[in-house]
């Protein structure tokens, strides 16, 4: 998943408010933070992770705060 | 079936956003990812009973898990930093890199509670109405604090740059 690829810049006040080159640089820092993290966190495993979980409550030995990567 | 189709797309498009809304609240990334690993697990247990937005929902779960955290750390040690952002393992150009791609939560933590909450949902794409209904505020009090956030936020940039060089007039 590319998160970069979804965000789009979004102003309250249009392309021509005061915050309009803030909010493009945030939003595009938003978006390469959401890369990073999905570099890091394996999204799919945790999923699955957290459904056994729940469907196998018995299976909650793992350590806390493993974080799937 | 249906329902688990639609939490799993749930659960794939926003279980890095809620990680990455704890990181801007001050959360290590151990304890945002228990924090919404733990929220997505309550939303499971009652998708169709959820009544307003689901991403409201997990959201707020979720912060009140890192909240309750939070008060179990401070009863444990009595003085509680805030999560320190490099996980790098010592390696200094791992530090360096994620310091670079994460920029924008040591920016964000540097605001207000109030003003931090409200730009990090605004920057993920959240409209005005959706903030208000997750913190069950006012509107207009959105925009206040959106305001007051993003005005901060561009005198920060302007005076320091940011981690990867960029800057705005």
């Amino acid at each position: 998943v590319t998160y970069g690829d979804q965000q789009q810049p979004m102003t309250a006040r249009g392309p021509m408010g005061e915050f309009h080159e803030l909010d493009t640089l945030m939003h595009a820092a938003h978006a390469e933070a959401l890369d990073a993290l999905a570099e890091r966190i394996d999204v799919e495993e945790r999923l699955r992770q957290m459904l056994g979980d729940v469907e196998d409550p018995q299976s909650e030995d793992r350590e806390p705060g493993s974080s799937g990567t | 079936v249906l329902a688990n189709e639609a939490f799993a797309s749930f659960y794939q498009r926003e279980y890095l956003r809620t990680v990455l809304y704890l990181l801007q609240a001050g959360a290590s990334e151990a304890d945002a990812n228990d924090a919404a690993q733990e929220a997505m697990t309550q939303a499971y247990k009652r998708w169709d009973k959820i009544e307003v937005s689901h991403r409201a929902w997990v959201r707020r779960a979720a912060f009140s898990c890192y909240l309750r955290q939070q008060e179990k750390a401070r009863r444990e040690t009595p003085v509680v930093e805030p999560a320190p952002l490099r996980h790098g393992h010592g390696n200094p150009a791992d530090d360096r890199d994620q310091e670079e791609q994460l920029w924008v939560v040591a920016l964000l933590r540097r605001l207000p509670d109030q003003q931090r909450l409200v730009a990090a949902l605004f920057y993920d794409g959240w409209s005005h109405e959706e903030i208000a209904e997750a913190f069950d505020k006012h509107v207009d009090t959105v925009r206040s604090n959106l305001r007051h956030a993003r005005t901060r936020l561009k005198e920060m940039i302007k005076s320091e740059g940011t981690a990867t060089g960029g800057d705005i007039r």
